[in-house]
Parts: C-alpha cells; structure tokens; sequence
C-alpha cells in the first residue's frame, strides 16, 4: 500500500523529472533540479491546505484579542482544566481548529518518508538498494537512465551534506567539512514555523506551538546533519517555499482592510 | 495509555518517532546487508563472504575451518565473492570499506593487507581476480586496480570513470584472457586493458546501452555482456563491435552461462533464457517464477539457476525441462557455484547460510548457518 501510493509514484516522479533535466536536455545536477521542482510541484498541491490552515491561524490570531476570549481566560485563571475546556468549546463553536497551525508540518511526514525513501532508492549506492529500485520503476522509466548521477553542486545527494573548507580541517566533529544545508534548515524551519503557527493563546494549543516551534528545526536539522542530502534539500527548498508563500498570504490579507471574519458569529458566548 | 498522553506532548512523540524511523532507515549499512553473500572455491574449501565475516567451509562435511576477521570489526563488511591465487595459498578479499586483504586460505590469517583502495566510502562488490602473480580490484570508486599478489604492492591503476565516480562505479569481477583485462561497468561501457601496463586498448569504449553490473564472459570469439538495458549483448572480442544483441523484459543482472554454444542468463522478470551463440536466436525459455539476479551455471547436461523466492532450480539444458527444484526460505541473490558434483547456494536472507546439494538429484550434502560470534 505504502509503496504502491507513495513510494513508487515518488521514484517514478522523480526519475521522470531527471529523465527529462539530464539524459534528455543535458542539465548538470539533474537529480537536485528534479528534487527542486518535485518539492514545488508537492507544494503546489498541498497549497488549498496550506491556505486554510493560514486563514485558520489568522482566525486563531484575531480571537485571541477579542474580550471574549481575554474574560474567559480572566475568569479560569486559577483553573487551567477548565480552561482548557471552555477554550476547546469556544474553538468548536467558533469552527477554529487550535492545532491546525501544527497540520502543514505534520502533513509533510508522510512525505518525507516517501521522499526519503525514494531519493535512497533513486540513488542506489549498493546492489541490494539497486536491486529494490528495479522493482519500483515505471515501465515507461528507460532503464538507460540508471545508474543516476547523484552530484549536485558540491553536493552527493545520496550522501550527508558537509562543505569541505581547508581551515577546518582539524576542528572536531567539522573535520569532514560544515554542515551548510543543515544549518540553513534550522533556521529556515524556524521562519517558517514561526510565520505559520499562531501566538501563544495560552492551554494545550499554546504548549503544542511553543513545543513545535523549538522541536520541529532541531528535528529537521537533525535529519539534514546525518540523513542523504537530497532529504535536506528538499527541506529548504520546501522550507522556503512556505516562508514566501506565508509572507504572500500574510500581505493579501493586509492588503484587505477589513479582518477575517470568525465564523458562526452566533454561537459567542455573551459577555 | 494513549488516551492519556498530554495533547501538548504529541508532536514531540510524533517527531521522536519520525526521528527514529528515519534513523532507523539511515542505519541500513552493515547489518543491513547492502549485498549478497559472495562465493568461492578452491576445491576443499568453500569461502562465503557475507556480512560481518569471511567463512571458510570443509566442502565436504560443511564444517567451519576458520572466520575471518576473528571478530566483527565495526562497519567492516565483505560481500565480494573471494580470489584464490595460482598457487591456492592465498585468499583475496575484498571489503565494504574500500580494503583489499590477503589471506593464509588455510587458516586465514592475515598474509598482508588490508590496503585501503582510495576512500572508505567506497566498496569492493566485484570479485577480485587473479592472473598469474598480478591481482586486479575493481572498485565502486571507478578504478580497477592492479596489484603485486604476493606483496600487494601497487602495479597500475585505470580510472574508468574518473570523472565520475557515482555513476561508473566497477561492481563486476575484471575477466582475464591472454594478456587482455576486460572489464564492464555501470557507466554502459566495456574496458578493454593491457594486463601488464594497464594502458586501454579499445580507445573508444562500446556503449553497451545500459549499465552492466556483472562481468562479461568470453566465448567463442564473443564478449557477452548482460546490461541494464533489457538486453544480452554479443560483442566480438577482437574488434568489440556489436554482433547481436538478444531482448529480454526486464534487466540483466547476472553473467551468462556458456556451453556448448548456448548462453543461458536470467533477467528480473524471473525467465531463464537459452540463446545461441552463433546467432543470438533463442533456443528456449522458461519462467522461474520470480526475479533472477543470479548467474545460472551450466554442467554439460544441466543448468542450475536459483531466484529470488528461495527457488534452486535445475533444467535440462537443451530443453529447459526441470529436472529438480527446491525451495529455501530466504532470498537467493547470489551466484551459485558448481564444484565437481557439488551445488553450492547461499542465501541473503534466510538460514542457513550455505546449503550444498548433490547436482544430480538435488539431495542436500550439508548446510552451513555461522553460530553466533562467528
């Protein structure tokens, strides 16, 4: 099920891709281009959701400083259960989804597994991996394509990223050269989480925010430090895909002078 | 449990557990076996190479004679199948981290080695191959080195890919004929070498049309080549123009089996082919039943082929007709190996490690799993 949904039409995309960037049209750095325009093409449609769960944090945004919602906060101060629980209820009257700031990030599991898989697959280094990738390929793949060529800038993207520099040679843990992709994830997955997750309104949601916004960079980080670094690039490419796309719709909506309306207008408590 | 995990803890829970299962998909590398146990002979001995250790095994009883290493040495795997020189005192053996070692084949000790080949991250997939005291490594780094046997002192070395190393990787045993090395690659080329200087002497290439990942076999005039391409290639061995070439339906992993005028090779599809040299027409088929990596190999009357599913089949050899088959449970990637009457298989997946059937009937001798430790 896994290999006949995600894997195999994620190897199949990409060898499609490279197919078409390398052997056909002569482009160096076939396979990173493929995994350039795979990750846009991934973005673009995941984009109705990505553009909901903005409007759903914009929405989080505006409640937030609605004195609705501050009494509610003022009057179970001392009882955070309770709190929590009139927020959950306000939420559901309100059709706003506290956790939907987490869904485009949790989302984008199921394809990093494909995608890691497929670049491994892709990118067979051994003859058990090549054997595995042989099953997987379309038969409208050419089998003249393989084996792929892996580089892509100073990068093998069937390898860890590290860019080798001279004065570091003798630095521990750096001697193989700077984690350059990795840092840049860090820091991207940051702004990125940053810019789609709501402030802090405080219970449950708050924490799950707060959780994700320092766990998620080192995560990704972690998986660019030691993972193939076409995973990596994959992650900045998508990473500042979805800052540039935030930043748009976050300008759009500014652009419009008149707030996000909360839905079910009705069902606020009085107060 | 679940039910009362704190909301605010689940995606912590969730990325621990994406970290983990990708972790756990790095990590595939020597215990993950990156490839198929390699096999060898010298006629008393069997070497499997597979894993953490070389093994040598009485061919007779299936009795463990020595391991090598000792002990696992960490991220040091062997898969290569294994040389045994001229004389039969030494045994090549190739690792997973670029190394080349000489053995005492009859208590493997260690005679000299291992000498690293360019860089760890490199492997040795290929046999090694031996031609008089010059021993010749084909590594995935592109090169094929030429090396001092007794020695291991350095002779030559040709960069078949030097420019690029990741797609003209050398996975296949170099073949020596004469004074002739003839080595194929994944990058669809066949390299022809002067034994001695190690200078190519097919200045241009042939593109094989696909990328060879076994070695070719010599015969009757002809280099035989099965590639990637879907195809079994004839190739005439003076010139190294095209003589025919034979269409299958999926890759060709494994070498050829040649007698008696007839290549019998398996593809991925799981059909095992007889062709006829003089003209590449097909003599017969017939479906294994599952994926076919290995090369066949070929006893006057019979051909033995396993695939993938645990399936050691032998067939007629002029009709294709089964003569026997057996099932063990694991996958058989490996190339089998006839020695005298003896079947030798060894399985990737499955225990035991080596199992030796009598050719003729297709009756178990012995099999072989290591014990733990070993």
């Amino acid at each position: 099920m896994w290999d006949t949904l995600i894997l195999n039409p994620m190897v199949n995309a990409l060898l499609f891709i490279y197919n078409l960037l390398g052997p056909q049209l002569g482009l160096a750095g076939a396979f990173g281009l493929a995994i350039i325009i795979f990750t846009i093409l991934i973005r673009l449609i995941t984009l109705p959701l990505t553009v909901k769960q903005q409007q759903s944090t914009q929405r989080m945004q505006e409640l937030q400083q609605d004195k609705r919602f501050l009494k509610l906060q003022e009057k179970n101060k001392g009882n955070k259960q309770k709190l929590q629980e009139e927020q959950m209820k306000l939420y559901r009257e309100l059709g706003i989804n506290p956790f939907s700031g987490c869904l485009p990030t949790v989302i984008q599991f199921p394809i990093i597994f494909g995608l890691y898989g497929a670049v491994i697959r892709a990118l067979a280094h051994a003859p058990v991996q090549l054997l595995e990738l042989s099953k997987h390929i379309y038969s409208a793949i050419p089998s003249a394509i393989i084996p792929l060529d892996s580089r892509f800038l100073w990068m093998d993207l069937g390898q860890p990223e590290r860019l080798p520099l001279s004065f570091l040679s003798g630095v521990p843990f750096l001697a193989q050269g700077l984690p350059v992709l990795a840092i840049i994830v860090v820091i991207t997955t940051y702004l990125q989480t940053k810019l789609t997750t709501p402030p802090s309104p405080g219970g449950q949601g708050a924490q799950m925010t707060q959780v994700m916004n320092v766990y998620m960079p080192l995560f990704l980080g972690y998986f660019a430090y030691s993972l193939a670094s076409g995973l990596a690039l994959y992650f900045l490419v998508s990473n500042l895909l979805g800052i540039a796309q935030a930043v748009v719709l976050k300008r759009m909506r500014s652009n419009r002078s008149q707030p996000v309306k909360i839905v079910n207008q009705k069902a606020l408590p009085k107060g | 449990m679940i039910a009362k995990l704190p909301v605010s803890l689940l995606p912590t829970v969730v990325l621990f557990a994406a970290a983990l299962l990708l972790a756990g998909c790095a990590g595939a590398g020597v215990q993950g076996a990156s490839s198929w146990p390699g096999l060898a002979s010298d006629g008393d001995l069997a070497y499997v190479a597979y894993n953490q250790a070389v093994y040598a095994v009485n061919l007779e009883s299936g009795a463990l004679r020595w391991t090598y290493p000792v002990a696992a040495e960490r991220g040091r795997a062997f898969y290569a199948p294994p040389a045994v020189s001229a004389d039969g005192g030494l045994l090549f053996v190739g690792d997973f981290q670029n190394q080349i070692t000489a053995l005492d084949s009859a208590d493997g000790s260690v005679e000299w080695g291992p000498l690293q080949l360019s860089t760890p991250n490199q492997r040795i997939i290929g046999a090694p191959a031996v031609a008089d005291q010059t021993l010749l490594v084909a590594s995935s780094d592109g090169r094929l080195y030429a090396r001092d046997a007794s020695t291991g002192a350095g002779l030559w070395e040709f960069p078949a890919a030097e420019s690029d190393p990741l797609v003209g990787g050398l996975w296949s045993a170099p073949v020596v004929s004469g004074d002739r090395v003839f080595q194929s690659a994944l990058d669809h080329n066949l390299y022809v070498l002067d034994l001695t200087s190690g200078d190519l002497i097919w200045n241009d290439p042939p593109n094989l049309g696909g990328a060879v990942a076994d070695s070719p076999v010599l015969s009757d005039g002809l280099i035989l080549v099965g590639t990637f391409g879907n195809q079994l290639r004839a190739l005439d061995a003076e010139r190294g123009s095209i003589t025919w070439s034979f269409e299958v339906e999926n890759w060709v992993w494994g070498a050829p089996a040649v007698g008696d005028g007839v290549a019998y090779f398996g593809d991925l599809s799981g059909v095992l082919h007889a062709v006829t040299l003089d003209n590449g027409a097909e003599s017969w088929r017939t479906a294994i039943g599952s994926s076919i990596s290995a090369s066949p190999v070929f006893d006057q009357e019979r051909v033995f082929v396993v695939s993938e599913n645990g399936l050691v089949s032998a067939r007629a050899a002029s009709t294709g007709a089964e003569n026997w088959q057996r099932t063990l449970e694991g996958k058989l990637l490996s190339d089998p190996l006839l020695v005298g009457q003896t079947l030798l298989v060894a399985n990737t997946t499955g225990e035991p490690l080596l199992t030796a059937f009598l050719g003729e009937s297709g009756a178990t001798r012995w099999s072989f799993t290591p014990s733990e430790g070993q």
